[in-house]
């Protein structure tokens, strides 16, 4: 065993130049094929990771898509689309005036001057981010997910009603009515109702159309008040992200199954939010661009595979093969089959293992592939170069020893 | 003398696909310690194939073969080639990526001799065929055919066996080498009391062996006795 290992070493030095060639070409093909199987994971990854980089939004809007918030959603589309397996990051609002204290419509001049709006997260208010409210001890923006009676209030308001975090405050509540045919609108009365200050929002830039909210409630807060008033529930703007938009037409139908129609830019103007616009156009033709990339280096993978192989094979075999009379000699001098076999492999694999770890950090160093990559781009070549080593050895087994040593040519 | 080779009707048939050829056909000999044997013939007429069985690279098809009275078929053929026959040959065949004190002392480390014995070997191996010392450490392409043929007599004495077949081992040299190769493989049976087999085209070798067979057809004949 000791003398096997230590011939191997002999062998690899004193075979150095070819050793070195042999090595090179491999530690090559190893980097070619590492630089394919790389670009091929790079590939897969990033359309993998597509749904996460370029979100796919879908926003509700009414049928000619001219409206996007100020619009008749019905509560069953709303709750529909709230509960649907395909949207995550489902945000539905609606609009409200308010009033301090118990008034009724007729009294409203004076009293009903603030703007209100029921949600359920704070990406329904445009521009409104999470650090530029301050919650009550406990409280974050989840509350909006529920039904509690409470409010987050603008820090401005609160400062000059005398209001502070925690205390209770009546509100007069009146919800927009649309008139569809005369594109009127109305304010019908929700009720009065006391509701808990639990968070000072103070905001920044408003990036909507309409006016900055002074007060939010929670929607199923808001929606219980239309159900105890007796009221239609409508949400007045929605939208969503598709959650997995590799599932994209699912996601449609399923859509198109709750209501929620395609735009049609001809269609008549209306209030009602019936309508879906799903910006999947710069996800679509990213998907397509990387799925073709990758049908195309998959559709390659056979003839490089057999290129590697061949190389593998075919670098081992003409090695071994060009160092027969040696072979011969070493049998003709006692050493076994099987000795034999184990000098000359032991020497070829450790070649082939130095070809593969050049050509992998070359390939890790230069186009940072993946450790799981270059084990696999490895490997491939190491299993073909053994196999070719393997081939030749046993056709070497095959011919007459005093054949090989005669042989005068 | 007691028969060191024994060879009875010893039939050796090359088989391909398509046709079987007679390389040798009931060849009957023997072969003793301490004597030089020539088997002369042309080229193809079963000489190098009768060296193969004897050197135990393959064995007959038919009749038998036995090494001191032991059946070659039944015998570990490495270890008998390792040591007890060794076999040179026209070309040399020395390790040339190897010194030649290298190429001496690789018998006797595939025998696990330590390496330091094993130099201490050689070097009197080497002395005894009459090598310059110069010539130790060069590599075997550096040295003429007459030095690489001293080399490999060396290395086959290296191997401590009794048997040397030698398949034209003058074939590649000069008269003035070959006369000194042939001096060597005569020491070597006289003195050492090997059993020396010599395939050969050459007279002269022929004339200094002391048992010369004949091979026509892969049948064997005694020319001289």
């Amino acid at each position: 065993m000791i003398f096997t290992v230590r011939q191997i070493g002999r062998g690899i030095v004193r075979h150095r130049y070819r050793s070195i060639l042999v090595g090179l070409i491999g530690a090559l093909t190893v980097l070619l094929l590492a630089v394919y199987a790389g670009n091929m994971d790079s590939t897969d990854r990033q359309l993998k990771r597509l749904p996460e980089v370029m979100k796919v939004q879908a926003k509700v809007s009414n049928l000619n898509g001219s409206l996007e918030e100020g619009m008749t959603i019905r509560e069953d589309r709303v709750q529909a689309i709230r509960a649907s397996e395909h949207a995550k990051d489902v945000v539905f609002t609606v609009r409200l005036r308010l009033g301090l204290g118990s008034f009724t419509p007729q009294e409203y001049e004076g009293n009903l001057i603030y703007y209100g709006a029921g949600m359920n997260a704070i990406g329904g208010v445009p521009g409104l981010r999470t650090e530029e409210i301050t919650f009550l001890d406990g409280v974050d923006e989840g509350v909006l997910e529920t039904a509690e009676k409470v409010c987050i209030m603008d820090a401005s308001l609160m400062e000059r009603e005398g209001l502070h975090l925690g205390d209770e405050v009546m509100l007069t509540s009146f919800c927009y009515r649309y008139e569809g045919r005369t594109y009127e609108i109305f304010l019908d009365l929700l009720g009065t109702d006391t509701y808990r200050i639990i968070g000072a929002m103070r905001i920044g830039e408003y990036e909507g159309n309409w006016v900055p909210a002074d007060v939010i409630f929670p929607l199923d807060c808001v929606r219980e008040a239309y159900h105890r008033q007796g009221v239609e529930f409508m949400a007045d703007s929605g939208s969503f992200v598709v959650k997995d938009p590799f599932r994209l037409n699912e996601c449609k139908e399923e859509m198109n199954a709750i209501g929620m129609l395609p735009v049609i830019s001809r269609a008549d103007f209306s209030y009602d939010g019936n309508a879906l616009t799903i910006m999947d156009e710069t996800f679509i033709r990213s998907a397509e661009a990387l799925e073709e990339n990758l049908a195309l280096l998959k559709g390659m993978l056979p003839f490089v595979a057999a290129i590697i192989v061949f190389i593998g094979y075919l670098c081992s075999y003409l090695s071994v093969q060009g160092r027969r009379e040696e072979y011969a000699l070493l049998r003709s001098l006692g050493t076994g089959r099987g000795q034999s076999f184990c000098l000359f492999f032991g020497e070829m694999m450790f070649v082939a293992a130095a070809a593969c770890l050049v050509g992998s950090l070359a390939a890790g160093w230069l186009f940072h592939t993946g450790a799981g990559v270059l084990c696999r781009s490895g490997a491939a070549f190491f299993a073909a170069f053994l196999a070719g080593t393997a081939a030749a050895l046993f056709s070497l087994h095959r011919l007459s020893v005093m054949e090989m040593l005669t042989r005068k040519d | 003398m007691e028969k060191m080779i024994e060879a009875v009707n010893v039939s050796y048939i090359y088989q391909t696909k398509y046709q079987k050829t007679k390389a040798l056909s009931e060849v009957s000999c023997s072969f003793e310690r301490g004597k030089v044997y020539a088997i002369t013939g042309k080229s193809g007429s079963g000489k190098s194939t009768f060296l193969s069985l004897l050197a135990g690279l393959d064995v007959p098809t038919e009749g038998t073969l036995s090494i001191e009275g032991q059946d070659i078929r039944k015998m570990d053929r490495d270890a008998y080639r390792l040591n007890r026959a060794s076999v040179i040959y026209q070309a040399f065949h020395l390790f040339p990526l190897l010194t030649v004190m290298e190429n001496v002392m690789f018998p006797m480390e595939l025998q696990h001799v330590a390496r330091k014995e094993a130099k201490v070997r050689a070097q009197e191996y080497l002395r005894q065929v009459d090598l310059p010392e110069t010539l130790y450490k060069k590599m075997p392409g550096m040295i003429s055919g007459g030095e690489q043929q001293r080399v490999a007599i060396a290395r086959a004495m290296a191997a401590g066996g009794e048997i040397l077949l030698a398949d034209e081992p003058t074939g590649n040299l000069d008269s003035q080498n070959e006369q000194v190769i042939v001096d060597l493989l005569c020491k070597l049976a006289h003195e050492k009391n090997y059993a020396v087999i010599v395939v050969t085209h050459n007279e002269a070798v022929a004339a200094a062996a002391d048992v010369v067979y004949g091979m026509k057809d892969g049948e064997l004949s005694v020319v001289r006795e």
